[in-house]
């Protein structure tokens, strides 16, 4: 905060909604503010889009609606020699750190739990933080949004192992894995998380700067 | 939301959008689908939550939380979530999640069991444990009721299932007889039940079994039903050798219950029914009444003497009639009066009051005052033995009411004591071998001896021909002796004789009616005056007997053959007339004789015979009178007799006896010799001729002349009467007539007569009578002859050999009777080996330990390999890594 008061002017730059312009979100072409579509792509354009932190919040509500049965339901079915194992995501950590693999355990938890709760954390955050106008610097809530949008996409890391485990080990009587409802809701989830962090418009982080430069 | 543009000043701000619902997003429905997806799953899951039950067991084979599932015919119902003890760690609670869907049917009813791999001798079972683990089984009847939570599992699987329809019934046995959990029930060899559960009785006095019968099959029970065990191998050594039944291998290892419906008109049976077990099918098939071990009642008797024969479940009878059985049989120190102590067997056997005529639910205290009845009136116990040789015993109940009174004690222990009385000694082998005893003293070769003169005398005599002709002879004899018989007059004799009989009374009386008695009595007093007289005169008997001496010494000089000769003549022509043919005729003769007679007495009945004999018998009167007085003179007569007698004295009368008795025995002689055929002939003749003569007497007028005759008599006697006054002069005469009869040679006549009679001994026993023992000389030739031909014809030696066979057989009988103690000794041996044999199949024998061993180690490898299977189904990767 401190540096923000002190920084120069010239690095606070200028906006194209502040330039009268706007960009196409897809195609980068600039128009005039007030074109409706884009010359390039055709999409509509919006100097902001007003729906954005509506998406963001149903999206969100959504994935997280689905998280909670994705770890409550078994992620894995394991059926050996006519045995079956039901696997929830914390059940397996559970079980990986207590055979010892705490490595794995360790890695599990982080891209099955920790990711995920961090994904909600941050993208709440930075909904509200763009709701409300929270003073928090502009390129922290940059940094922060790019992390999340970066490792939001292996948190289906999971969902691919179960994927592929359940299309690998099919041995008919001995053993077989089957992706249990976990899996799915764990992937919605995912999915919803990812699309939440999409539907947030970036631009709005700036529309905050602006806002605290000129108070 | 509240997305208003930060610089309206510069900026064209656009005014938001005029409804709510536009401002809304679309998106939103999203969240509202997965969240209303999640509601629903929560709800699915509250909605299909697992029961929580707990199910005890005493130990958890196999069982492990969160993977065993308990299955309801093979479908999944639920899971075991945890394991635990109980606090005093005697039970293991499995902790088990039941599907909602089933839970209505958990009720007390509920059974819980453990299913892993199982090999028994009735198969492999459960083999798919062996990878999948064992699961926990449930089963109820499809009946909800009390809903229960918690449960007691059972240890093994119940051998029926619990909805199976049928009839469980209760079999009671004095041991299980090899008869395990999950045997058979066989109906004519067909399974249609099985045991669940064998156990103790109460008491511990008997073995309890638990069977189910399924349906229909059930209907098939009634109270006529008995059962019986027909467990593995069955062994009987009998008559027609030795028997061997081999059941399936089943029955071998777990033993099997046969039933059959053996008595008509049972009844039907409800649930749980008790019914006794019969060790065999003979033993089931001799249960004629409904036995009940209940009602049985135990006795005791001591016995003296050797039981051995006597085992337990030997029979005891009473009338021939089963009524109980040996149950125990042990030794007690007896103690006598005197003080003495001594070893006596003691028999405990048991008696089942329905077979005595009582009732099945009878009280032991009224069976035992029964019994005590019937002993006060001589029931006793009594060791009898039955089979071959007496091998084994039984105790009979036996009537004896001259035994000593005794009664029931009561209140002996262990059990009431039965009055007994001695065996009967005259058991088939003592019998057999007074016997054999007997016949070896037996004086055999003597007898045969004697049996083979015997023989060949019968044998001579029986050759004879004649002897074989003298049944046809007798018969002859017969048939004639019959036609004399039948002769119709002769029948008529007694007719005839009675007649004559009558008029001979007649007679009489009407000479009572006369004076003839008085007359009689005269005559008799005239002669008793003549007897005295003759006893006066009898004292100069002895000079006349002198006279009569000197008189019999002339007679003996008197030719005495030429009388001989006469008298033979007389025999002779006697002879021609007994031998005469006419004496076939003699009953008629006589017949004809007798009604003349009879005429003839009536005609003398009818003309004046009978005064006219009154008559005569006064003159007879005057003349025994006259005799009187001439009787005095009587005496020198007798002295002349006297002498005359003398004289005879001297005669060789001697010989003439002899010679007279020869002459008789020549008489015999000729009587039995064939002449006396033609003597009745004769006879009859000359009875024709009597009879032609009394004819000729009646036609004369034979009865007047009788009259005029006895009126002669009557002159004569008056005439006698008249002239024995000169009688004394007629003494006279005689006197000189004696003395002339004395001069007379008497000597001479003796002495011819003796010639005579000499030579008629001669003549007699000569001709005849040679021939005769000639020709009996000649017969017995001939049998001597024929019996000669016997010898030599070999008869006699066939005989002989015969009897000689005979006594080498006897010998061979006695040497076989020499032995048959020796081969009694071996039967004896072979019963005992065999009954080792056989009791060798027995209770605690080694074949049986054997064969349990066997079983065992059967058993053995069948758990060796359940436990394999089981460690295969905990660690199934054992099959690879190995242990």
């Amino acid at each position: 905060m401190v540096d923000m008061e002190t920084s120069e002017p010239i690095r606070r730059g200028l906006t194209a909604r502040q330039a009268g312009l706007v960009g196409c979100v897809r195609c980068g072409t600039v128009h005039r503010r007030g074109t409706k579509e884009c010359r390039t792509c055709g999409a509509r354009l919006h100097s902001r889009d007003r729906m954005s932190l509506q998406h963001v919040w149903a999206w969100w509500f959504a994935g997280l609606f689905v998280y909670i049965p994705a770890n409550l339901l078994p992620m894995l079915r394991t059926e050996i020699l006519g045995r079956t194992v039901d696997s929830t995501i914390i059940g397996g950590v559970i079980e990986f750190i207590a055979h010892g693999d705490y490595f794995v355990g360790i890695v599990v938890l982080l891209a099955s739990v920790a990711i995920p709760v961090g994904k909600f954390i941050a993208v709440a955050y930075l909904a509200l933080s763009v709701q409300f106008g929270l003073k928090i610097r502009k390129h922290r809530r940059h940094v922060l949004f790019e992390v999340v949008e970066f490792i939001g996409r292996w948190s289906m890391v999971d969902v691919f192992v179960v994927a592929l485990t359940a299309a690998l080990v099919q041995l008919g009587f001995v053993i077989s894995i089957v992706p249990g409802l976990g899996a799915v809701c764990f992937a919605l989830s995912v999915a919803f998380t990812m699309l939440s962090a999409q539907s947030f418009d970036t631009r709005a982080i700036w529309d905050r700067i602006e806002e605290q430069d000129q108070t | 939301m509240t997305d208003t543009p930060p610089d309206s000043t510069t900026l064209v701000v656009e005014p938001p959008k005029g409804s709510l619902l536009s401002r809304i997003s679309l998106v939103w429905l999203i969240p509202l689908i997965s969240l209303a997806g999640a509601l629903y799953y929560a709800y699915t899951a509250y909605r299909d939550q697992d029961v929580p039950i707990i199910i005890e067991f005493s130990e958890a084979n196999g069982i492990k939380a969160h993977g065993t599932v308990i299955k309801y015919r093979d479908v999944e119902i639920g899971s075991v979530e945890d394991v635990t003890f109980s606090e005093d760690l005697s039970k293991v609670l499995v902790h088990a999640a039941i599907h909602p869907e089933m839970v209505h049917f958990l009720d007390e009813s509920t059974e819980f069991w453990v299913v892993s791999a199982e090999v028994s001798a009735q198969g492999i079972r459960g083999l798919d444990t062996v990878l999948s683990g064992a699961y926990i089984a449930a089963s109820w009847d499809n009946v909800p009721g009390q809903p229960a939570r918690r449960f007691t599992g059972r240890d093994t699987a119940p051998v029926v299932d619990l909805k199976k329809p049928g009839t469980r019934i209760t079999l009671r046995s004095q041991d299980t007889g090899s008869v395990s959990v999950g045997a058979p029930l066989l109906l004519r060899g067909i399974g249609v039940g099985k045991v669940e559960t064998v156990e103790l009785s109460d008491a511990g006095d008997s073995v309890l079994f638990s069977a189910f019968v399924d349906a229909p099959y059930d209907d098939f029970i009634t109270t006529g039903t008995r059962f019986w065990n027909s467990s593995g191998i069955n062994v009987s050594l009998g008559t027609g050798g030795i028997n061997l039944n081999v059941d399936s291998l089943t029955s071998i290892v777990q033993g099997g219950i046969v039933f059959d419906t053996l008595f008509s008109g049972g009844e039907p049976v409800g649930e749980n029914a008790v019914f006794d077990l019969y060790r065999n099918e003979d033993e089931a098939r001799n249960s004629l009444f409904d036995d009940s071990l209940d009602s049985l009642v135990y006795l005791s008797s001591e016995f003296e003497g050797n039981l051995r024969g006597l085992k337990v479940g030997a029979d005891v009878s009473y009338k021939g009639l089963k009524v109980g059985e040996v149950t125990e049989m042990s030794a007690r120190v007896h103690t006598d009066e005197n003080g003495e102590e001594s070893v006596r067997l003691v028999a405990n056997f048991a008696v089942q009051p329905n077979r005595l005529g009582l009732g099945t639910d009878e009280e032991n205290e009224t069976t035992l005052a029964f019994l005590n009845e019937l002993v006060k009136r001589g029931l006793r116990a009594q060791i009898s033995s039955q089979g071959l040789l007496a091998s084994s015993l039984f105790i009979a109940l036996v009537e004896a009411p001259e035994a000593d009174p005794a009664q029931i004690d009561l209140f002996a222990t262990p059990y009431p004591t039965f009055p007994t009385i001695p065996a009967a000694p005259d058991t088939l082998a003592s019998a057999a071998e007074g016997v054999l005893e007997r016949v070896s003293n037996l004086p055999i070769e003597e007898l045969l001896d004697e049996a083979i003169q015997t023989l060949a005398s019968i044998r001579a005599v029986a050759g004879d021909e004649r002897i074989r002709e003298i049944p046809g002879s007798v018969a002859n004899v017969l048939q004639s002796v019959e036609g004399i018989v039948a002769n119709e007059k002769l029948q008529t004799i007694p007719d005839d004789l009675s007649g004559a009989i009558a008029d001979l009374r007649a007679i009489l009386d009407k000479l009572e009616e006369g004076n003839a008695v008085a007359s009689l009595t005269s005559v008799l007093e005239s002669a008793d005056v003549a007897a005295k007289q003759v006893a006066a005169a009898s004292e100069t008997l002895p000079g006349l007997v002198q006279e009569i001496e000197t008189l019999m010494q002339t007679v003996n000089a008197l030719p005495l053959g030429d009388i001989a000769t006469s008298a033979s003549e007389i025999l002779a022509s006697a002879d021609q007339i007994v031998s005469s043919e006419a004496l076939q005729g003699l009953p008629d003769d006589l017949a004809a004789s007798v009604a003349e007679v009879r005429r003839i007495l009536e005609q003398l009945e009818g003309g004046q015979t009978i005064a006219k004999l009154t008559e005569v018998l006064d003159n007879a009167n005057v003349a025994a009178a006259n005799v009187a007085t001439a009787s005095e003179d009587f005496p020198a007569l007798l002295e002349n007799i006297n002498a005359v007698v003398a004289k005879l004295e001297q005669l060789p009368m001697g010989e003439v006896a002899d010679s007279a008795n020869a002459m008789i025995e020549s008489i015999d002689g000729f009587i039995r010799s064939e002449g006396m055929q033609a003597l009745p002939a004769e006879l009859s003749g000359t009875l024709t001729e009597l009879r032609g003569i009394l004819a000729e007497i009646q036609e004369g007028g034979a009865v007047e002349n009788l009259n005029t005759a006895l009126a002669d008599v009557s002159a004569a006697a008056r005439n006698i009467s008249s002239a024995s006054e000169g009688l004394p002069q007629l003494m006279a005469d005689i006197d000189a007539l004696v003395q002339k009869a004395e001069s007379l040679p008497l000597e001479e006549l003796a002495a011819s007569a003796n010639d005579v009679l000499q030579s008629a001994d001669d003549l007699i026993a000569s001709e005849g009578m040679q021939a005769l023992p000639a020709s009996l000389s000649a017969a017995l030739d001939q049998v001597r002859a024929v019996l000669d031909e016997l010898q030599q014809g070999g008869a006699v030696e066939n005989l002989n050999r015969t009897l000689a066979s005979a006594e080498n057989a006897a010998d061979e009988v006695a040497k076989a009777a020499q032995s048959l103690p020796e081969l009694v000794e071996r039967l004896d041996r072979l019963a005992s080996t065999a009954e080792a044999t056989l009791a060798a199949y027995g209770n605690g024998s080694p074949i049986n330990r054997e064969a349990v061993l066997a079983v065992r180690a059967v058993r053995q490898a069948a758990e060796d390999a359940s436990s394999l299977a089981k460690t295969i189904q905990r660690k199934p990767n054992a099959l690879l890594t190995g242990r």
